[in-house]
């Protein structure tokens, strides 16, 4: 069960299905850049908390330069906690400033925290808001209803980005409003590459293309952003964030580059972000 | 001191010589196209020999071999690039180099497909081979890894096709598609009716081949096809706008490494000093010592190509 946010370009979906991966964010290549249209599909066991995620949906069409609001089609799964504690308005002037600081200073780079959380409407919210308010873009939330920990808490586990000179801030503003973080670092993943595949990857089985990267490439898949063209010959592109283990990014390029041979698909390489 | 040229290929590169040598101190002497050639000891009068090109077709009376009988110090080999054995060309040079001339290429195809071959002719001749223009126009690339030392620099990578450039660049920015943009440029005059030398990543690949001969330092020789190449033709609109959405861009990168040539559209962040846009051209440097170097600018035209012409010609005084 996915949240799919009236989806044309359905066959694009269900290729990604069921990818094991953390967000999947699908474009309709007709309607890019235009308002409304981001079109989101959350795997199954990412984000259970219906609010969470339309305040995830919001962060993340804000980060894009999307104004409207993600619909959120009925078919929404998981559990929703009762009340929203939050106003959208709220969450949304405090993604704006912190995207708007974003561009100066040091890249964004990824990170995880793993949070505990007592098993109570609205502490999902009250633990994502002080990360978007010290400067952090989420990128994925895994909030393991039904798993406890030994104390009884429901284990978080958040990604998030910013420039590593916030993380600090972002980890001390979430003691401050009383969440318990038992671990914060850089992703464990320590290398990231974003590549573009192109071609026509539905009828080259996109999901199977993911798996095989994850499977033989040690990396994970990231996020996935696709665009179909409509009506057109030109080719549907997919953008993959890759997230490798320290060193082992050019392994991780490599593989894709064999499965795309394979596949009859191109690869739009990363220059090394210290080449560019 | 005034050197005498002999200018070999009467199109946009050579006839902006032919009008530029005398701002240079530099006299052209001898002239030619495909069919003909024309001598004058005294100089020739720019004015004089374009008119008699438009009008005619021809520059002179005289076979276009004559030039090589003229009284000359510079051989400038200005004829079309040629893959392969780089023929008509490399027999120009070879030519002049036998009879102690120097020569100072526009023509990529010598120095990129048989860089070995001429150097061992260099070395016979008094002559010497000057080949700035062959790689990013106006942009004085190899006159700084040469002032480097090529032995310091470890890498060359950057964008060194403004065609291509203008096509992925005008397609980022306006949302159209390759074919729309391709004709565009074609109107222009940016791109030319057959556009593959551009498009393909060849024209690109040649000047990274040339650059990774100058880098090696004879320790190898390279050749077209030991590059590893790819155009932008498969770049489609859809790809651009993915990347745009994640502050990159695509660009038709060049590297010249210790791994070899690699041409290919690449992901560079957009504020990236190689994300260049329009017809500009990049050449960022991997020094030892310093760091990165970039030199940028015009990558063709006639009249930025004839500068770089005339500056080699004047490194030969
Ligand atoms: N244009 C640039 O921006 C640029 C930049 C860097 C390097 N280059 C290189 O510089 C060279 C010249 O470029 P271009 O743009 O000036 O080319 P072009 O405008 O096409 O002119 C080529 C000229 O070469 C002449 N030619 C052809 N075969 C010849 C032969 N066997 N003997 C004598 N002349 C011959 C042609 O004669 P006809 O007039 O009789 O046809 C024409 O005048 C090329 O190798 C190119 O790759 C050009």
């Amino acid at each position: 069960m996915f949240v799919v946010c009236q989806l044309t370009a359905f066959h694009l979906v269900v290729a990604v299905a069921h990818l094991p991966s953390h967000r999947v964010t699908c474009h309709h290549a007709a309607d890019i850049g235009k308002p409304c249209h981001l079109r989101r599909l959350i795997p199954r066991g990412r984000i259970t908390n219906t609010y969470a995620y339309g305040y995830v949906s919001r962060l993340l069409s804000r980060r894009r330069g999307t104004t409207a609001e993600p619909r959120v089609a009925d078919n929404t799964v998981g559990t929703a906690h009762g009340g929203g504690t939050m106003s959208a308005q709220d969450v949304d002037s405090d993604a704006d400033a912190d995207a708007e600081t974003d561009g100066g200073g040091q890249m964004p780079k990824p990170h995880t925290v793993r949070l505990e959380l007592v098993d109570e409407p609205g502490q999902l919210l009250a633990a994502l808001q002080p990360i978007a308010e010290n400067g952090g873009n989420l990128l994925s939330i895994f909030h393991e209803r039904g798993n406890l920990t030994p104390r009884g808490h429901i284990p978080v586990e958040v990604d998030l980005e910013c420039p590593p000179d916030r993380f600090e801030g972002i980890v001390e503003a979430l003691r401050e409003a009383g969440v318990n973080v038992i671990r914060a670092g850089a992703e464990h993943f320590g290398e990231e590459v974003t590549l573009i595949l192109v071609g026509d990857l539905v009828d080259s089985d996109l999901s199977d293309t993911l798996h095989r990267v994850e499977a033989s490439a040690d990396a994970t898949v990231k996020d996935l952003s696709l665009s179909a063209p409509d009506g057109t010959q030109e080719s549907s592109s997919a953008r993959l964030r890759l997230a490798a283990r320290a060193g082992k990014a050019d392994e991780a390029l490599t593989v894709v580059r064999d499965i795309a041979a394979e596949k009859d698909l191109h690869v739009i390489e990363p220059l090394t972000e210290d080449a560019a | 001191m005034t050197l005498r040229l002999a200018v070999l290929g009467a199109g946009a590169v050579g006839g902006s010589v032919l009008d530029l040598a005398g701002e240079y101190g530099h006299e052209v002497v001898a002239f030619a196209d495909s069919s003909s050639s024309v001598t004058d000891h005294a100089g020739l009068d720019p004015a004089v020999v374009h008119d008699r090109k438009e009008r005619e077709g021809v520059v002179g009376d005289d076979a276009p071999e004559a030039l090589f009988d003229a009284d000359y110090d510079v051989l400038v080999e200005a004829t079309p690039t040629t893959l392969g054995d780089a023929e008509p060309g490399f027999s120009h040079v070879e030519r002049a180099l036998a009879d102690d001339k120097h020569v100072v290429l526009a023509n990529k195809g010598p120095v990129a497909e048989r860089y070995a071959e001429l150097r061992a002719l260099e070395a016979e001749s008094e002559g010497r081979v000057q080949f700035e223009a062959t790689v990013g126009g106006a942009i004085p690339v190899l006159s700084t890894i040469s002032d480097l030392g090529a032995e310091h620099v470890t890498a060359a990578r950057g964008v060194l096709n403004g065609t291509a450039n203008f096509i992925l660049s005008r397609m980022a920015a306006e949302g159209l598609d390759y074919e729309h943009v391709l004709a565009e440029a074609q109107d222009l005059g940016v791109a030319e009716a057959d556009p593959t030398f551009d498009v393909d990543g060849i024209d690109a690949a040649l000047k990274f081949v040339i650059l990774a001969n100058v880098l090696s330092d004879g320790d190898a020789e390279y050749r077209l096809d030991d590059a590893d190449v790819e155009g932008i033709r498969n770049v489609p609109g859809t790809a651009l706008d993915l990347a745009a959405e994640d502050g990159r861009t695509v660009r038709l990168i060049g590297e010249a490494t210790a791994d070899g040539v690699r041409v290919a559209p690449r992901l560079v962040p957009q504020g990236a000093a190689l994300a260049v846009t329009g017809t500009q051209n990049i050449v960022q440097l991997e020094t030892e010592h310093a760091g990165q170097l970039n030199v940028s600018g015009r990558g063709a035209g006639g009249p930025e190509t004839a500068t770089a012409v005339l500056s080699d010609v004047s490194r030969l005084e």
